[in-house]
């Protein structure tokens, strides 16, 4: 049964008055329990398909449904019914950086639950533990390293017990030690608690690892949708360049030629 | 390549954009305030909004760590003032008029002026950079994916406090700008200390003292709203943070300067 379902999503920009459609037309659909990993080169849209589907920005057309809720032009009130139900786990880890690891976890607890404070710290230390940072629990994000604060975010991301984890580039900045912890993590949580996963990242080492479905954007557009086999043995040249790590020659069409030729001449 | 047109049309777009641009910031922080104060009166019946854990913290920092810097000034103008002044007043043989000059201009216009510019300068700057950084740095993105509004936790805890705070320190500021006249007054000129006492007493009266509080529980609100706003609407990166905080101080100041004009023109009646 599908847990998320995006249909048809497009998303425009205007800028000085010029629009750029940066999703053009995504389709596809993540399984309960399933990790699915969205793949792309710099500026495919990755990201902003990510913000789009935790409702940070609004798609500008289609359906993004989570749980069977479309969020698209869904009031605040309603969408923060939604929130409770995925956690996203940011690049930066997104710590709040005047709370220590231990408050940043307790956070959403605290907000969206009427618990007693020991029992808050509790849960806390339960969290903590499920990521190996018990022993940080008292220190504040700028005193632990990168990896940390990941796993720290990554606490608070599924401090309530959400049905759905979203991931902005998990290994950005971390070693392959530290990546591949957080790949360790990301599988626990699907085996062991069932939570559905969505990773936006480029390392192909960590597709690898944690992938059950892929999606891939160039330019977006969706140029594969499908699981990790299909992935591994696409013949298509951007495909292959990206699984391979091959830098791709820059490819120039008629209109973007033509628009050099006109800048020189001007 | 412009066409011909466009280069006509290009001096009123010059003219227009700052006025669009302006209208947009104003609109934005008139739906910000409206936010806010939605949260303030709604959040403590939701049982969500731990004001009190996230108020007081914010009161110390902008009230007790601000008041040396306010005393400071106050008795810096207070002095300045009657130094300013009193030669002229002598002149016409009314020097006891000195102090009830001052105590009138302190209550009524430098007290919670100075307060305000003190506070523009080190709180503004300190939530628009505080903020702006939260913005960068994805920590507002990711309350909200917590279900949590980022003005009901950020915005709504330091308007409390910053209007609370000003009109305290103001009070300082009164205080503390007459003792200044009065050493001046006293030290440099013949004025008696008690004859001082008793001619600023004249000035205090409830009217201009609820009217000076009123000005600076208003400019607490101007600085807290226009500083959290350009926090918000902080992009591209560091840089970003910086250039927002320096609009932010700049709009504070001129934004100051016209809410007490206004506030002055309104109260005038009463005075």
């Amino acid at each position: 049964m599908a847990i998320i379902e995006v249909e048809d999503v497009w998303k425009s920009f205007t800028n000085d008055g010029k629009t750029v459609d940066v999703l053009r037309g995504i389709s596809f659909e993540v399984k309960k329990g399933e990790t699915l990993c969205i793949l792309g080169g710099s500026g495919g849209g990755k990201s902003t398909l990510l913000k789009v589907m935790i409702g940070a920005h609004p798609a500008t057309r289609g359906k993004v449904k989570i749980d069977g809720t479309d969020i698209v032009g869904l009031s605040e009130r309603d969408m923060n019914k939604v929130r409770r139900k995925f956690g996203v786990l940011f690049q930066s880890g997104a710590l709040l950086n005047s709370m220590t690891v231990g408050q940043n976890v307790g956070l959403p607890i605290g907000f969206h639950t009427k618990q007693a404070a020991e029992t808050i710290d509790i849960m806390v230390k339960v969290k903590l533990e499920q990521v190996g940072l018990l022993h940080a629990k008292d220190r504040l994000p700028a005193e632990i390293s990168g990896g940390m604060q990941k796993r720290a975010g990554l606490a608070r991301a599924i401090a309530l017990d959400p049905k759905i984890v979203f991931y902005d580039e998990p290994s950005a900045g971390l070693d392959p030690i530290a990546t591949a912890v957080i790949d360790e993590l990301i599988n626990d949580l699907k085996t062991k608690m069932g939570m559905t996963n969505v990773v936006v990242t480029h390392v192909m080492e960590s597709v690898r690892r944690i992938a059950d479905k892929v999606v891939m954007l160039d330019k977006g557009k969706v140029i594969l949708y499908g699981t990790l086999d299909d992935l591994l043995n696409s013949t298509d040249p951007k495909i292959v360049n990206f699984v391979n790590g091959h830098i791709e020659a820059a490819q120039t069409d008629d209109e973007s030629y033509q628009r050099f030729v006109n800048d020189l001449l001007i | 390549m412009t066409t011909l047109a466009e280069r006509m049309l290009s001096p009123v777009a010059a003219i227009g954009r700052p006025v669009v641009r302006g209208l947009e910031s104003l609109t934005q922080i008139t739906r910000l305030l409206l936010e806010t104060l939605y949260f303030i009166v709604v959040g403590p019946f939701t049982g969500k909004t731990r004001f009190r854990q996230l108020v007081f913290p914010l009161m110390q920092q902008i009230g007790v760590r601000s008041l040396f810097i306010t005393c400071l000034v106050s008795i810096l103008v207070g002095g300045i003032l009657v130094i300013n002044t009193a030669d002229q007043f002598k002149k016409y043989g009314v020097i006891n008029f000195v102090p009830t000059m001052i105590c009138l201009a302190v209550v009524r216009e430098l007290g919670p002026l100075m307060t305000a510019i003190v506070l523009a300068g080190r709180v503004g700057a300190a939530f628009t950079a505080g903020l702006g950084s939260m913005v960068i740095n994805e920590e507002v993105l990711a309350l909200k994916t917590m279900g949590i509004n980022p003005v009901g936790y950020l915005v709504a805890p330091r308007f409390i406090a910053i209007c609370v705070m000003l009109p305290c320190l103001t009070i300082f500021s009164y205080l503390i700008g007459n003792i200044g006249g009065l050493i001046a007054g006293t030290t440099l000129y013949d004025i008696g200390f008690w004859s001082y006492i008793d001619n600023a007493r004249n000035a205090f009266e409830l009217v201009e003292i609820a009217g000076g509080l009123v000005k600076a529980f208003v400019f607490g609100a101007v600085i807290c709203l226009i500083s959290c706003q350009n926090a918000f609407s902080v992009r591209g990166g560091p840089e970003g943070v910086g250039r927002n905080t320096m609009i932010s101080v700049v709009m504070c100041l001129v934004m100051i300067i016209v809410a007490d004009a206004i506030i002055t023109m309104i109260m005038a009646p009463l005075y």
